[in-house]
């Protein structure tokens, strides 16, 4: 007791003649609010000199003025404004919201829902015609400003009023209202705003409007194609596993490394389906010895063949003739399957004869190049889970899923009646399964995800991806037409025509991106009307469209993060599908990389060489615009400012894609899965001790562990893992230690060891289940804040890599140097108003 | 993604964790180990010829119990082995339940006597402080020996136990190996449940195989009153987890929900006359104890119910 205050005395003693024997209180209130670069309860030397600097300052210069404080009305309005913004219900009078309210409404609107009438056909076909007329005299008749400003004012209202309404109905009401928006747009933009009087006007006016006609197109498919996602389950199997087919599993692999192909085979083999039912091939088309070893050892097959025509799906075609099986499950050699994966998605099959697909999600546990570069894995869905989660599922509505190369299982008996994987493309998997919609045959989405792979390991290669796919579904779409031939539902045609539009998407996007240089650059009006009209019809269109789309996509896509996917592929894309438009047949099958490493940050300066044209000349116009706002006309001042706006957009979402081409360092050869697991730890004395696995790779784990006392750094131990009712224990060297946390790295795993760690990982069937758990729903406007940041990002970026190496940690070291004497000018001492409340509340 | 909810086991069918967690979007799937353990126990048996002894289920109806009190949970620990530690399980698992707030009395009915040495009590009357109000040791030296002789009272150790018995205590733990064959008998025909506890080493798995399959072993399943418990388990030796896949492939009996590694720190604290629980509470040896523990009472409170 004696000591304990003693020590008390002793510090309250030092403290005080620390502060000039000050009452502590004091000195916090008073004193250090001055110094604000100071962090007194950790002194420098140098502080002192900021000390001294700062105290000349404040005796020269006074500084007292509070910041000023927002007007109390002011505040108050702007409160409302944000929770009508949020729900616009909620501010109505009093007496209105009582009658109105949520479950009342519900009630009585169910009430009319139910009503028998609505099921009468005739009033159907007298409801449809009257319905679309509306919305035909909606979009066509002309208002003059003041009444298109009213129009307008009122499906806003509309939309935020129903846009946090739960359920079906209201997202289909958004949709409409983004068609009537947009409709009118297009329908205005055709008839009101060609200069027909001008040749370049009209000329650079037709070619902008054929843009705005495209993506008004790709819009409304997307509408059609994801309004409704069918959101099928899985059908239980037989209870008797005799009762199941047989399943031969594909895994082609051409040039990949063995590392890449192991887990795979060894989750392929661990699959939960009796052991005389599957059988398991590796399709090498690169005829490599170690890969036949591989599989003799692991119990797969091994197939190779003397030529290697048509790639993989003269591969695949190859192996379907020398197999049997009833069913054909299809993996990429880096999409390692979970145990469940044929349970899950052989139901269907049983249960509908007429199925011969049924495709699963890709799903990737790497970081694409622009989740990698852009530093938001798992923060921002990717391109991927838009498609995966939204868009193939909208497909299965209609029967209209279409094969995506891996993941997949297909019934052979189909397969061989189309002849096999198509050829004739370089997206072979889509063309399959047209030619199956062709001969009447189902296909089916499960959106589980039951397997797992590699992302593209670098931009470069993700745009070598993207353009195969680009190339094949134009080729599709000019060897065997969807929107034409025979077999197909109209709305099959209109699903598979949007999946090839997506494509075409590359010049287009070019087109908005040079689009306001028309006017900046060369005066030329390819808008020819007013500029405050114009904003009355183009505010509508992209406000709806954007609502709506983050109403239904908000789970998969964050709005405007796609701008960047697509802006960054629009000029790689643009060139290959036009050849592919003229001719079809030009071009080969590029093999996508993966699993490779990046040795270093670097800038990718070929591949961004269009972007950085594209930046130039939208600075340019910036610029060019900046002129003309001072010495320009007066009436063109609005025109010019929308303009700049646009121009400014473009240099943003044009930074965004800078910053995507900056590729990030990429050493880790086996990427960490974050996965949490409980494990134990064998020591070598005997003492078993338990831990929780955070993430792993088939090189090593990281761990927490409570009683990490005993561990030693290199310490040489074993893990045990558990599936199950079975153990399996790996032995692990400890490279990493560090509080509780610590990181194991496997030591000379026999092949056994790997297939049961494979097991125990990967090949875990809830493994995927909640990848995107914790996301919140879109939010259109921080997400555009996000966007603009990003591309403030790139060019940041761009600046770092612009120097040469050598100068580069030169530049790195004199910005460090100004950021350190930065910290001897004088601040403005924290005496705002926040800083008097935050004393009232405490 | 983490992974904490527990599996129940339905109908018998025992699905591992991620299995159970992916069931609620997709029903229907199976437990797959059922289906593939053929091979697996095949090449185990091919790969070690001494653990070939394939034992058949025998199903016989339990005998009547006649209990002591009805708020009592009687649990027998047995060993048809030597030295598989039952006395250890009853000493941790009294322990485990004493911390979650049970009175227990253990009973130890092994020829060796050696449950003091656990529990830290000498004579029958006084633990070590930190342990004194959680268990008593109720020494059946005496009886025993003269069971050894003659089996004159067939009944003894029902009788005598509730001459033992407060009302509070709500558990008893019977330390008896399966070879006491008579004290055995008289154990079992009270005991609620039987915990027949087996290592992963060959010799006791041979001979708790026989053991099951000898139809007069009292050894039989019914009713799910016998499991077995899986003790001092070291995955890291390939012969042991070859026998506890055995032991979970083709038992004749189920196994326990719980099942105890090896860990050196519970001969140490035996040897340091600390209880193993307070020592280290964290580790994985110790939460076994503690669920075992807890899967007991749950499966008391199920009896409780099931009986009018």
């Amino acid at each position: 007791m004696g000591g304990n205050s003693g020590t008390q005395q002793q510090t309250r003693k030092t403290r005080q003649s620390l502060l000039f024997k000050l009452p502590p209180e004091f000195f916090r209130e008073r004193i250090a609010p001055l110094y604000p670069q100071v962090d007194f309860r950790n002194l420098r030397p140098t502080d002192l000199i900021r000390i001294l600097i700062q105290t000349i300052w404040l005796a020269i210069v006074r500084v007292d003025s509070p910041a000023p404080r927002p007007l109390v009305r002011a505040r108050w309005l702007r409160r409302q404004l944000k929770r009508w913004a949020r729900h616009p219900l909620k501010i109505m009078p009093q007496r209105w919201k009582v009658q109105q309210a949520p479950s009342r409404m519900r009630r009585q609107l169910e009430k009319v829902a139910i009503q028998k009438f609505w099921s009468n056909r005739p009033l159907a076909l007298v409801a449809y015609p009257v319905a679309i007329g509306i919305l035909v005299i909606s979009i066509i008749t002309p208002f003059s400003l003041f009444s298109q400003l009213l129009f307008t004012l009122l499906l806003w209202f509309i939309a935020l009023s129903i846009r946090h309404i739960r359920g079906n109905l209201p997202a289909m009401i958004l949709i409409l209202l983004s068609v009537i928006a947009s409709g009118r747009y297009l329908w205005w933009r055709f008839n009101y705003t060609l200069n027909w009087d001008n040749l370049l006007d009209l000329s650079l006016g037709f070619v902008l409007l054929g843009a705005e006609l495209f993506a008004w197109l790709v819009l409304m498919l997307g509408y059609f194609q994801t309004a409704r996602p069918l959101q099928r389950q899985p059908v239980e199997l037989p209870a008797d596993p005799t009762k199941w087919p047989t399943v031969d599993v594909f895994i082609p692999t051409y040039n990949e490394p063995l590392d890449v192909i192991k887990p795979t085979v060894y989750a392929a083999l661990a699959m939960d389906w009796p052991k005389e039912k599957i059988n398991v091939y590796i399709l090498d088309d690169g005829q490599r010895e170690e890969f036949r070893q591989f599989a003799e050892r692991a119990g797969a097959r091994y197939m190779a063949r003397s030529d290697n025509s048509h790639a993989k799906a003269g591969n695949l075609n190859h192996a379907l003739a020398k197999t049997s099986g009833e069913f054909v499950a299809i993996f990429d050699c880096d999409h390692i399957p979970t145990r469940s994966f044929l349970q899950v998605n052989m139901g269907w099959f049983l249960r509908d004869p007429k199925l011969a697909l049924m495709q699963t999600p890709h799903h990737f546990f790497s970081p694409d190049p622009f989740e990698r570069n852009l530093g938001n894995f798992r923060q921002v869905p990717n391109e991927n889970e838009l498609f995966y989660g939204l868009v193939q599922d909208g497909n299965d509505l209609w029967n209209a899923t279409f094969f995506c190369g891996s993941c997949a299982v297909l019934r052979r008996e189909p397969l061989e009646e189309i002849g096999g994987i198509a050829v004739e493309t370089v997206t072979e998997d889509a063309h399959t399964a047209l030619r199956m919609h062709r001969l009447g045959y189902n296909t089916a989405y499960i959106k589980i995800p039951q397997a797992a792979g590699l992302a593209t390991e670098s931009f470069s290669a993700h745009v070598g991806q993207r353009i195969r796919w680009a190339r094949g579904m134009v080729q599709i779409f000019r060897l065997d037409n969807p929107l034409l031939g025979k077999g197909l539902s109209l709305a099959q045609r209109l699903c598979y025509g949007n999946a090839m539009l997506h494509f075409l998407a590359g010049i287009p996007r070019l087109v908005f991106l040079s689009a306001p240089l028309a006017f900046l650059l060369l005066h030329a009006y390819i808008i020819y009307a007013p500029a405050l009209l114009i904003l009355l019809y183009v505010a509508p269109h992209i406000l709806h469209a954007s609502i709506a789309n983050s109403r239904i996509q908000g789970k998969y896509r964050y709005s405007f993060w796609a701008e960047i996917y697509e802006t960054a592929l629009a000029w790689y894309i643009a060139r290959p599908t036009t050849t592919a438009l003229i001719n079809p047949h030009k071009g080969s099958f590029n093999v996508t990389a993966k699993g490779g490493l990046i040795q270093e940050d670097h800038f990718d300066w070929k591949i961004s060489k269009p972007f950085l044209i594209l930046v130039a000349l939208n600075f340019l116009g910036t610029v060019v615009g900046l002129w003309r706002l001072v010495e320009g006309p007066e009436h063109e001042v609005g025109t010019v400012l929308i303009n700049m706006g646009w121009a400014s957009y473009n240099l943003m979402i044009l930074g965004a894609a800078l910053a995507v081409a900056a590729e990030a360092r990429q050493v880790r050869k086996a990427h960490r899965v974050t996965f949490r697991i409980p494990a134990a730890l064998l020591l070598p004395n005997g003492r078993h001790l338990q831990a929780k696995i955070q993430d792993f790779s088939l090189g090593g784990m990281s761990l927490e562990c409570q009683e990490s006392d005993n561990l030693r750094d290199g310490m040489e131990l074993h893990i045990s893992l558990r599936r199950g009712q079975r153990n399996y224990t790996f032995p692990a060297t400890l490279v990493y230690l560090r509080g509780k946390q610590l990181g194991l790295q496997f030591q000379g795993l026999t092949p056994r060891q790997e297939a049961d760690l494979v097991q125990c990982t990967f090949s875990q069937a809830d493994i995927w289940l909640d990848w995107a758990a914790g996301r919140p729903h879109d939010r259109p406007l921080s997400s555009l804040k996000e966007v603009l940041a990003k591309g403030m990002e790139g060019y940041h970026r761009m600046f770092h890599f612009a120097f040469p190496r050598h100068v580069r940690s030169l530049v790195n070291h004199a910005r460090g140097l100004l950021g350190y004497l930065a910290t001897y000018l004088p601040r403005r001492p924290i005496t705002s108003t926040n800083y008097r409340t935050s004393l009232e509340t405490s | 993604m983490s992974r904490e909810n527990h599996c129940i086991p339905e109908n018998g069918n025992r699905l591992s964790e991620d299995v159970c967690n992916l069931l609620q979007h997709a029903p229907g799937l199976c437990n797959y180990h059922e289906i593939h353990h053929h091979d697996q126990v095949q090449e185990i048996l091919h790969r070690w010829p001494l653990l070939d002894l394939t034992a058949e289920k025998t199903v016989v109806s339990p005998p009547a119990t006649s209990s002591p009190g009805q708020g009592t949970n009687v649990v027998l620990v047995t060993g048809a082995a030597g030295g598989v530690g039952a006395t250890t399980v009853v000493a941790n698992l009294a322990s485990a339940l004493r911390q979650q707030g049970e009175q227990v009395l253990a009973v130890d009915l092994s020829p060796g006597q050696d449950l003091h040495l656990h529990l830290g009590k000498h004579g029958g009357e006084t633990g070590t402080d930190d342990r004194k109000p959680m268990v008593e040791v109720l020494s059946a030296q005496d009886d025993h020996a003269s069971l050894q002789g003659e089996d004159r009272h067939p009944n003894w150790l029902a009788a005598r136990l509730p001459a033992h018995l407060p009302d509070s205590y709500g558990w008893i733990l019977i330390d008896c190996p399966w070879s006491a064959q008579a004290t055995f008998h008289q154990a079992r025909s009270i005991a609620h449940q039987v915990l027949l506890v087996c290592t992963t080493e060959p010799a006791a798995f041979s001979r708790t195989s026989r053991a099951l399959a000898d139809p007069a072993s009292a050894l039989e399943s019914g009713a799910d009153r016998l499991h077995m418990l899986i003790n001092r388990f070291n995955p890291a030796h390939l012969l042991q987890q070859d026998i506890h896949t055995l032991l979970h492939s083709s038992s004749p009996v189920d196994l326990a929900p719980a099942e105890i590694p090896y860990d050196s720190r519970i001969a140490d604290s035996l040897a340091l006359g600390r209880s193993f629980l307070s020592l280290d509470p964290d580790c994985e040896a110790a939460q076994c104890f503690h669920s075992l523990g807890y899967w007991l009472a749950s499966q008391a409170a199920q009896r409780r119910a099931a009986a009018p």
